[in-house]
């Protein structure tokens, strides 16, 4: 655009807003966020992580493309306010708050497409900095005499070569990138809540295989707010598509370098990729590389399990003895509602992955499946209300509370309508950092010391070490756990001869939610032959249950009462402590090993619309949930033959 | 002579004739009229920047001929397209447009606003800008599951033997046995909110309870309490700046709209009343 049309578009925008703003608005200047650096306040560093930092790592906006055009038209900022606890109103008029603020919150808002939508408003406010430009839309908000001579001025200003620069200038639009950064600026309180620079970068594969990954920085303004978020439409790698997760990750390597930064990348909705997330190939269809794997592995410590488009922990098909992971299942189809064909749940979803990638260490130098578990929403309306199932706010502002919304169709799959009703209010991720700041939260996600929840803040301990005793489950546990053994997402090394591994758990309910079923362990292995198996203990459970004949544990019973609906904690327990040693090691064989930890049941999001709405939904419509927390695994790494 | 410099029609005439010169002058320079397509010189760079961006290298000659090719084409087509009015009736167009009108009225945060600005905002929203209370603690956990029956029991022995000031170690607990000047958030966080509002009223020194959390039952001995106040204008400078320039652009925005919405008589057929909406 030459700067005749500019100034055209400028003025005509100003006659079409009929400059109407308020004088307290005159002489605007652009926000001063990432250009005057505030002192770094001194935060507290624990020796170790004492507490659990709650967040979530998935959040989109009226910003990213797809949530504006859905009707939502709350940005990054609203997102951020409503996160630290703020009261907002939706998208669609509606007053939205959290009954408990987060920690910290990564918004992340599409790449591709990102800024096209208000490359306006950001061309304005440069506009409106410029102390001509804005006097001139004052002259013309008043109209008449005024605005004539604005023009007049502008006609001279324009023959005498004089226009202020702004009018000139060919870089006068400041992305929605850079606005978001100085949001997040604002936002972020080292010590007190962390709003990390983030974005997703959107591939959906050649037809609607979703690849999705969420790019969280370490850093702040200085280190991000020069370089834009990668897009699908650039190809960082020479030959290869730019949908392809390599110019993902070429592009971080590259940013790394160029910044001195550090970045991190969270895959999601696996269960949506039609066997594209964990295939064991390469984008282009290749066989998988040993650099594949440790680029891979490097970049994303991390998968998003849980969030509004179904859980993928685990698939029923593929664990059928496990009775947890029959709910929230999405497997129909991938983003673009194509049908799956047999064979992709099993490069979908995370347990079968965490196995799958201790075969193919062996076959690839490294494991390019060695990631630990996070929980995000993904949310398109900016409200971040999975950890809430009596506040669920649903996916799009479409989705926002209505008597119908369960029974909406949410898309239209090959494989036949998806409903409302089947969005899981699910995805949040808790950190055991060291402080509550980008650094150590970020180094927290770095190293895998993070857990995904479907939303209830449970507390999860999660040590292995070859020489835990009893004695350290009655101590100071955490203690014991960091100085004789790895917490989760840590490395085993081989076994001393003759041991087998212990876990050092603890569990404490959500101070504010519903008590404890049990603990499990989860344990994945690759046995001689390359075959791959897994295995569910109970470790701890509540009300002095007795497994049965069949070695399972019986229900924990239920509460929910439907007319309200209410649960009471009558039964579970509070907390669970306690030590598991592997009864059926093999030194010899790779595993990993993660705990699980599962609510009594309580009221899913659609019992609370019943209620709310007094509608009666299908009989197929769950109304009640077991809530649980995932942590990340440790890996046990037998010594080299 | 004078009076006809003083004739408003004349006035009329010059700024009309004014006007027009700069109306003409403005599209002078642009590029081409209804049925002339001007590429410029920048969208030509805009162009190579792009497959500069994608490919990491400057287009070959021929290459950027097939870039401009496209761009005119897809020019022509929008023109065609606006010319037989397609961009009506689209829902996406609308709300693309839409949105960008709203956009405009967004204003952007100021200069920083003045102390007097912060405090005034300050003193309006005492309660958004506390302290908050601080404690410091040490507590004694009962978990009721555990003791069942003897609850009741265990607790008074317990309470005995608390205040002959006896070491009491209650069940074990991920719960801290003592806090040491913890914001009330950060208590609310590790028993539950009940728990920590219960602090305010209980009196410094003795053991007192039980009280109840999320988990159960603790005897309590608070041993300081820092009560919450308001924040002084120098601790919360960089949190009013933020919300009163974030109140701030909404009103802007809200008076945006309003002023717009002057401008429109709004009938809602089959509806009762006349559209509120915002």
């Amino acid at each position: 655009m030459n700067r005749n049309s500019m100034l055209c578009l400028v003025l005509a925008a100003c006659a079409l807003a009929a400059c109407s703003r308020s004088p307290t608005d005159a002489g605007t200047t652009k926000p001063q966020a990432g250009s005057t650096a505030k002192p770094a306040p001194a935060v507290t560093q624990s020796a170790h992580p004492e507490r659990v930092f709650w967040g979530d790592q998935h959040v989109h906006t009226a910003w990213s493309a797809d949530a504006g055009l859905a009707g939502a038209t709350l940005g990054p900022e609203e997102a951020v306010r409503f996160a630290r606890g703020e009261k907002v109103k939706s998208s669609t008029g509606l007053d939205a708050q959290l009954h408990r603020p987060f920690d910290w919150i990564a918004v992340t808002d599409h790449s591709d497409g990102m800024g096209t939508i208000n490359e306006l408003q950001a061309g304005n406010a440069e506009f409106m900095a410029d102390a001509t430009a804005k006097r001139w839309s004052g002259m013309m908000a008043k109209g008449g005499d005024e605005a004539l001579k604005a023009k007049k001025e502008a006609v001279s200003a324009q023959a005498t070569k004089s226009l202020p620069k702004v009018f000139t200038d060919p870089k006068w639009m400041v992305s929605a990138w850079e606005k978001t950064v100085d949001i997040m600026e604002r936002y972020n309180e080292p010590g007190r809540f962390t709003a990390f620079i983030a974005y997703e970068w959107t591939s959906n594969g050649e037809n609607g295989q979703n690849l999705h990954r969420n790019v969280i920085f370490r850093n702040g303004s200085d280190k991000t707010r020069a370089t834009p978020p990668l897009t699908t439409f650039q190809a960082m790698v020479p030959g290869r598509a730019g949908t392809d997760p390599e110019s993902l990750w070429k592009w971080l390597t590259d940013w790394e370098a160029k910044t001195g930064g550090q970045a991190l990348a969270i895959p999601h909705n696996a269960n949506m990729s039609n066997g594209w997330m964990f295939r064991q190939a390469r984008y282009d269809g290749t066989p998988l590389t040993p650099e594949y794997a440790q680029e891979r592995s490097r970049w994303e410590p991390l998968v998003e399990i849980y969030q509004f488009k179904g859980l993928s922990e685990a698939h029923p098909k593929l664990s059928p003895t496990d009775e947890f992971v029959r709910e929230g299942i999405w497997d129909t189809a991938d983003l673009n509602g194509n049908a799956k064909k047999p064979g992709d749940i099993n490069h979908e979803y995370a347990r079968e992955a965490l196995k799958n990638g201790l075969a193919l260490q062996d076959k690839l130098g490294s494991n390019p499946f060695k990631f630990g578990m996070a929980g995000g929403t993904d949310t398109h309306n900016a409200l971040s209300t999975g950890a809430e199932e009596n506040n669920f706010f649903g996916k799009f502002a479409t989705d926002e509370p209505s008597a119908h919304r369960w029974k909406d169709i949410y898309k239209k799959e090959q494989a036949g309508l998806r409903k409302g009703w089947t969005l899981t209010a699910a995805g949040l991720t808790g950190v055991w950092a060291t402080s509550n700041t980008r650094e150590a939260l970020w180094d927290a996600l770095k190293r895998k010391e993070a857990y995904a929840s479907t939303g209830p803040r449970i507390t999860v301990r999660f040590f292995a070490g070859f020489d835990f005793t009893e004695a350290d489950v009655a101590g100071d546990l955490a203690n014991a756990g960091y100085s004789k053994g790895v917490p989760m997402g840590g490395d085993l090394k081989a076994a001393p001869a003759g041991r087998a591994p212990i876990f050092l758990i603890a569990a404490a309910k959500d101070p504010e939610g519903a008590n404890l079923d049990r603990v499990q362990i989860i344990k994945g292995w690759v046995d001689a032959s390359g075959k791959t198996h897994e295995k569910i203990y109970d470790v701890l459970w509540s009300d002095n249950r007795k497994p049965g004949t069949d070695g399972k544990l019986p229900p924990v019973g239920n509460t929910v009462n439907l007319d309200g609906p209410t649960y009471t904690n009558s039964i579970g327990a509070a907390e669970f402590k306690g030590i598991f040693k592997d009864p059926a090691f093999k030194a010899g064989e790779r595993a990993f090993y993660y705990a699980r930890v599962i609510e009594i049941p309580t009221p899913r999001w659609t019992a609370y619309d019943v209620a709310r709405f007094k509608v009666k939904m299908d009989s197929k419509v769950p109304m009640v949930i077991q809530e649980r927390a995932v942590t990340s695994p440790v890996w046990y790494e037998p010594a080299k033959p | 002579m004078r009076r006809l410099l003083r004739e408003p029609l004349l006035h009329f005439l010059v700024l009309g004739a004014l006007l027009f010169a700069f109306y003409g002058w403005l599209h002078r320079g642009l590029p081409g009229g209804a049925d002339e397509i001007v590429v410029t010189r920048a969208q030509v760079q805009n162009l190579e920047a792009q497959f500069a961006r994608t490919w990491q290298r400057a287009p070959a000659p021929d290459e950027l001929r097939g870039l401009i090719d496209n761009w005119v084409r897809e020019e022509i087509y929008y023109r065609e397209g606006l010319a037989m009015g397609l961009e009506h009736d689209d829902a996406v167009i609308r709300r693309r447009v839409a949105q960008k009108v709203e956009f405009m009225g967004e204003a952007q945060p100021a200069s920083p606003p003045s102390d007097a600005d912060l405090r005034s905002w300050l003193e309006a929203h005492p309660g958004k800008y506390r302290a908050a209370p601080r404690y410091s603690l040490r507590q004694v956990y009962f978990d009721p599951q555990r003791h069942g029956k003897r609850l009741d029991a265990d607790i008074e022995a317990a309470r005995t033997a608390l205040q002959k000031g006896a070491d009491v170690r209650g069940d074990s607990t991920m719960l801290p046995a003592q806090m040491a000047d913890a914001e009330e958030s950060d208590v609310a966080r590790q028993f539950g909110t009940a728990f920590a509002q219960a602090l305010e009223g209980l009196p410094i020194g003795a053991w007192q309870g039980p009280v109840k959390s999320g988990f159960g039952l603790h005897f309590v001995q608070l041993r300081a309490r820092t009560e919450g106040r308001v924040a002084t204008l120098d601790e919360a400078r960089e949190v009013l700046q933020r919300d009163l320039l974030y109140s701030r652009s909404e009103q802007a925005k809200a008076a945006y709209y309003a002023k717009l919405r002057e401008k429109y008589k709004v009938r809602v057929d089959d509806v009762e009343q006349t559209s509120q909406a915002r």
